[in-house]
C-alpha cells in the first residue's frame, strides 16, 4: 500500500495510467463536450480522496497506476447477464495487439462481466487524409490486432466483432481476408446524410450492421489530454494508449444502464 | 374504445342505474382477484402500440362538396374477416369506432423493445392505409383527420339522413346529428342514450367561435328548439351530441412498463408532457362548419361526455344525487400514482369510499387505490343482459366497464387476465395527423421519450393543478406559439430514485419553487435554451448517442425529431394552424367564420392530395422523400 499523500507522487513516477471516468450518464447530459467532460475533474477527485490506494490488482498488469473514484457499480444489480448488451467501443492510436488484449480485459475485469457483447475497433486516422471520416485500410495492416481480438473472442472474452469507419474496399478486404467477419461497421452520420451506395450494398449483402457515431477524427486532442492530466514536469509527457468507450444498455427495455471511459495513457521521456 | 364484446340485450339508464353498485363493487373484485397475481409478475420488456382513428369522406366533385360516408362499419367488418377467421400475428387489427363513418387501426403484432423496430412503424401504417384503401367505393376516400369540419351541417352524411330531436328519439336526440351516424355495435348506441339519460337532457357543447371582422358579435344562432337556445352561449359554437366529440379522430400510444413501479412511474412522467404533446398536434379548429377559438378536440369530448345531472354540476340543490362533481368523466389525470410524485397532488378530487376502504383493506397502496376510487365514483354507462352475472375469477367486465368510461389524458392499464400482457399507460391526447408520416413522428417521439426518462432518472412532475392549467392553455387557438407553459427545469433530480437519498433536489416538505419549474414556451421545452432548459430534442439525440442503432432506423429518427423540432419552433404550422389559414385565405371566405360546403371541398381535396403525397405542403413539413 502506498501513502494516500503521496498521490501526486505516485502518478509522476508511473510508467502508465488508467483513469476510469465512472458511470457518466448524467454528468454528460448537459454538455456537448463529452469525452472531456466525462474525464472532468477525476484526476484531481482521485488524488485529493485520502483513502489508500488498493494494491496492484489485475487491471493494472501493465504495471500502471489505476485512478479509479467510483466505490460501487451499477452493474448486475439483479439481473442475468444475458439481459444486458455490453457495447465498447476501443479507440487505438498504434496497430499494437498487446494494448488491444488490455484493453478489453480493463473492461471486463473491473465489472467482472465475463464478457463484451459488441467489441467495435477505431483504428487511428490515417495521416493522408485527416478530415475525410472514411478509413481506408488494408487488411495486412492491421492483421495482428484483428487477430488478436478474434482470440479474444475464441476465448469467450467477446462476443461479436465490429470495426468503424471502413470504406468498402476495407470493409471487402478484411471479410474475405478473415474466417471472423465484422457484424458491424459504425460509421459517422454527421459527414454523411446517406451511407455510400456501395458500402450499404456490400454491408446489405453480407449481414454487416451499419451503426452510427458521432465521434471527431481526433477523438482525444492535445488539449483535451493536458486537461485530463497535466504533465508534471517537462521531461515526461503522457501519450495516448487506448481509449475504450462502454455502454451497458437493458436488452429489449432499450434503458442505458452505465456509460463511461477509460483511458491509458504511458508515459514518455522528452528528449 | 373500450371492450366491444358484449352478450344479450342492452339496458337503458334506468335499467343500468339499478346494477350500478352490483357493477362497481364487483369490478373491484375483480381488480383484486387479478391483482395479487400480477404482483408477482415476472419482469416484462418493452412493447408499444399505436392506435390510429381514420374516418371515411365522400366527394361529391361535381357539386363541390364533402360528406362523411358512413360505410366506416361495414369497411371495418371486411377488415375484421381474417382476424375473426382466428388467423393470427396479422400485420394490422381493426376496431369499430362510436361513428359509424370511423373505424380504428393498429399494428397487428405490438412493437418490441428493439431499435430497429421504429423503421417498421410508418411503414405499417402506410399499409393499413392501403388496406381500407381497397374497399372504398369511387369519390370515397380514407382520411386521418381530427374532426370533420361540417360535422353537423346540413346534409354532411352520405347516406343523408335527418337529425331527430325529438324526446322520443330514444337513440340521438340532437338537432344536428342523425341516428345512423352513430356506430351500428350497441355499445356506442347505448353510450349516446345513457350519457344523455343519466344527465337528464341532451349535452350542451359550446365552443368558443373564431371571432374574425364579419363574424356577427355577439355570434347568436336561433335554433328551433327551446333547450337548444337555453344552452347554447352567446359567442359559441353550440353542439348537442356525444357524437361530436366521440366521433373524432385521434392518435393513442400505449407502452408496457417493466413491472406495475415502472408504468406507475411512466404514467406520472407522461402526466406533464400531454399539454405539450396536444399543442404540438393541434389538428381541429373548425367545428360545424366555424372557425373556433380552440385548435383541438379535446374541450368538444369533455363537454360531450359530461353525463353529470345538474345536481352534480352545482346548478340546483342535491336532492336525489350524492354531491357535487367538479369536473366530468373525459380529462387531464387528476393524481399522480407513484410514490415519488405524491407531494404533486394537489387537486381536490371526489372518490367512492368504500371502494377506497376496500382497496386499502386487501393490500392495494395508498395513491392506486385512491386512483381507483377516484374513477368508482363514476356510474356504468353500458350493460348487457347476459353480461352482469360473470365469473369474477375469470374475467374483469365490470372492473373494465369502469374503467374505460373514464377518459382521461393517461389511463394505467393492469393487465388483463389469461393474457401475456402487462402493465400499460396509454397516451391519449395526440390528435391524428394528415400523413402517416407525422402520426409515426409522434408515436416514435413518445415512445423514444420514455427511454429517456427512464435512462436519465428525468423528472418532469409538477403539482398537477399546473398541469391542469396547462391542459387549459393547450387548447387555445395557436397555442403553440402563443402560450408559454408551466415546466420542471430541473429535470435531472438524482442518479437514482431512491427518496432517502440526499442528492435530491426537492424534498417531500419542500414546497416547489420558481427555481423548480417555470413559463417556458413550446420550442424551449422541445429544443431547448441555454441555461434555462436542455430540450427534449437534445435528451433525445443524447440518448441515442448512447445505444446501438443502424443507420437506417437512425436516419428516419433524425427526420421524425427534425419534424417535432420544427413544428415547435414553429417552422412548421400545426395542421390546425394551417387549416386556419387556408378557410381565411379562400377566396370565397367571407370573414366570418363560416366555412362552407364548398371551402371545406376545397380544404379536403387539398388534405386528400397532401396525404398521397400528390403534393407537398411545405408549412406542414419537409421530408427527405
Amino acid at each position: 500500500m502506498q501513502s494516500c499523500t503521496n498521490k501526486e507522487q505516485v502518478i509522476a513516477d508511473a510508467g502508465s495510467v488508467t483513469i476510469h471516468s465512472g458511470n457518466i450518464l448524467h454528468k454528460i447530459l448537459r454538455t456537448s463536450q463529452e469525452i472531456c467532460q466525462s474525464f472532468c475533474g477525476t484526476v484531481k477527485q482521485w488524488t485529493a480522496d485520502k483513502s489508500e490506494i488498493p494494491s496492484i490488482t489485475t487491471q493494472c498488469s501493465h504495471g500502471g497506476v489505476f485512478i479509479n473514484n467510483e466505490k460501487d457499480t451499477e452493474w448486475s444489480k439483479e439481473r442475468n447477464r444475458d439481459d444486458i448488451k455490453l457495447t465498447v467501443k476501443l479507440f487505438l492510436w498504434k496497430n499494437d495487439a498487446e494494448i488491444v488484449k488490455e484493453a478489453v480485459l480493463t473492461v471486463i475485469d473491473y465489472y467482472q462481466c465475463e464478457k463484451i457483447d459488441l467489441l467495435l475497433l477505431s483504428l487511428p486516422p490515417t495521416s493522408n487524409c485527416p478530415h475525410n471520416t472514411f478509413r481506408s485500410v488494408k487488411y495486412q495492416d492491421i492483421r495482428e490486432v484483428w487477430i488478436q481480438l478474434c482470440n479474444l473472442a475464441a476465448d469467450g472474452f467477446i462476443t461479436e466483432l465490429g470495426v468503424c469507419d471502413m470504406d468498402e474496399p476495407s470493409l471487402k478486404d478484411i471479410c474475405e481476408s478473415s474466417d471472423v467477419k465484422p457484424v458491424a461497421n459504425q460509421i459517422n452520420l454527421q459527414e454523411c446524410c446517406h451511407p455510400p451506395k456501395n458500402l450499404s450494398a456490400y454491408a446489405s449483402e453480407h449481414h454487416i450492421k451499419l451503426l452510427t457515431h458521432n465521434d471527431p477524427n481526433d477523438v482525444l486532442p492535445e488539449d483535451t489530454l493536458q486537461f485530463v492530466l497535466p504533465a508534471s514536469d517537462k521531461n515526461r509527457s503522457w501519450k495516448a494508449c487506448f481509449l475504450t468507450r462502454y455502454s451497458a444498455v437493458i436488452r429489449l427495455r432499450e434503458i442505458v444502464m452505465l456509460k463511461g471511459y477509460f483511458l491509458c495513457m504511458k508515459a514518455t521521456k522528452e528528449s | 374504445m373500450g371492450i366491444l364484446e358484449y352478450d344479450g340485450e342492452s339496458l337503458n339508464w334506468n335499467e343500468i342505474k339499478l346494477y350500478a353498485k352490483y357493477v362497481k363493487k364487483h369490478g373491484i373484485v375483480q381488480f383484486l382477484n387479478n391483482y395479487q397475481r400480477l404482483l408477482e409478475r415476472p419482469v416484462d420488456i418493452l412493447k408499444w402500440g399505436d392506435e390510429v382513428e381514420y374516418m371515411v369522406i365522400r366527394f361529391d366533385h361535381k357539386n363541390r362538396k364533402v360528406q362523411l360516408s358512413l360505410r366506416g362499419d361495414a369497411i371495418c367488418n371486411i377488415l375484421q374477416e381474417k382476424e375473426n377467421s382466428g388467423i393470427v400475428n396479422l400485420p394490422s387489427s381493426w376496431r369499430h369506432e362510436y361513428a359509424s363513418h370511423m373505424l380504428e387501426g393498429t399494428p397487428g403484432v405490438p412493437y418490441q423493445g428493439d431499435m430497429a423496430q421504429f423503421k417498421y412503424v410508418e411503414s405499417n401504417m402506410e399499409m393499413r392505409r392501403k388496406e381500407i384503401q381497397e374497399l372504398l367505393q369511387p369519390n370515397e376516400q380514407i382520411m386521418t383527420l381530427t374532426a370533420f369540419p361540417r360535422l353537423g351541417c346540413f346534409n354532411y352524411t352520405n347516406p343523408s339522413y335527418k337529425a331527430d330531436s325529438a324526446k322520443s328519439n330514444q337513440i340521438c336526440q340532437s338537432l344536428f346529428i342523425p341516428n345512423e351516424a352513430i356506430g351500428s355495435h350497441p355499445r356506442f348506441l347505448c353510450l349516446e342514450r345513457s350519457i344523455r339519460e343519466r344527465r337528464g337532457e341532451r349535452v350542451s357543447i359550446n365552443i368558443p367561435i373564431f371571432k374574425d371582422t364579419s363574424t356577427p358579435s355577439p355570434f347568436i344562432e336561433k335554433f328551433n328548439d327551446p333547450e337548444a337556445n337555453q344552452a347554447a352561449k352567446p359567442d359559441h359554437i353550440y353542439m348537442d351530441s356525444t357524437s361530436f366529440g366521440f366521433g373524432n379522430c385521434c392518435l393513442q400510444i400505449t407502452i408496457q412498463g417493466s413491472n406495475m413501479d415502472e408504468t406507475k412511474l411512466l404514467y406520472d412522467q407522461l402526466a406533464p408532457v400531454c399539454p405539450i404533446v396536444m399543442a404540438l398536434s393541434a389538428a381541429a379548429p373548425i367545428w360545424r362548419g366555424y372557425l373556433a377559438d380552440v385548435d383541438v378536440r379535446w374541450p368538444v369530448i369533455e363537454q360531450g361526455v359530461d353525463d353529470r345531472t345538474r345536481e352534480e354540476r352545482g346548478l340546483e340543490p342535491l336532492v336525489n344525487n350524492e354531491r357535487v362533481i367538479r369536473r366530468p368523466r373525459f380529462g387531464s389525470i387528476n393524481s399522480y400514482l407513484h410514490k415519488e410524485s405524491r407531494k404533486f397532488n394537489d387537486v381536490a378530487i371526489e372518490i367512492d369510499l368504500e371502494t377506497k376502504y376496500t382497496l386499502l383493506d386487501a393490500g392495494v397502496d395508498q395513491l392506486l387505490a385512491q386512483h381507483i376510487a377516484h374513477l368508482w365514483m363514476r356510474d356504468p354507462l353500458t350493460l348487457f343482459t347476459n353480461n352482469i352475472e360473470v365469473d369474477d375469477k375469470k374475467v374483469t367486465d365490470h372492473f373494465e366497464n369502469i374503467q374505460t368510461t373514464n377518459w382521461h389524458s393517461l389511463r394505467f392499464k393492469p393487465p388483463p387476465p389469461g393474457s401475456d400482457i402487462g402493465w400499460r399507460v396509454e397516451f391519449r391526447v395526440c390528435e391524428v395527423q394528415l400523413t402517416d408520416f407525422e402520426n409515426a413522428a409522434f408515436s416514435v417521439f413518445v415512445v423514444l421519450l420514455t427511454r429517456v426518462i427512464l435512462t436519465y432518472n428525468l423528472d418532469f412532475c409538477i403539482p398537477l393543478s399546473y398541469v391542469h392549467t396547462n391542459m387549459t392553455k393547450a387548447q387555445k387557438n395557436n397555442a403553440i406559439n402563443l402560450e408559454k407553459f408551466y415546466f420542471r427545469s430541473n429535470i435531472v433530480s438524482c442518479c437514482c430514485r431512491n427518496s432517502d437519498c440526499k442528492n435530491h433536489i426537492i424534498s417531500d416538505d419542500e414546497s416547489l419553487t420558481e427555481e423548480h419549474f417555470q413559463k417556458m414556451s413550446i420550442n424551449t421545452i422541445i429544443n431547448g435554451k441555454k441555461d434555462v432548459f436542455p430540450g427534449f430534442i437534445l435528451l433525445i439525440q443524447k440518448y441515442l448517442g448512447s445505444v446501438d442503432v443502424d443507420i437506417d432506423t437512425r436516419l428516419k429518427i433524425n427526420e421524425y425529431l427534425d419534424f417535432i423540432s420544427n413544428r415547435a419552433s414553429g417552422d412548421y404550422m400545426t395542421a390546425a394552424q394551417w387549416m386556419r389559414h387556408f378557410v381565411t385565405s379562400h377566396p370565397e371566405y367571407k370573414q366570418d367564420s363560416v366555412v362552407s360546403d364548398s371551402i371545406a371541398y376545397d380544404l379536403l381535396v387539398r388534405c386528400d392530395q397532401i396525404q398521397k403525397s400528390k403534393v407537398k405542403c411545405y408549412q406542414l413539413f419537409k421530408t427527405a422523400a
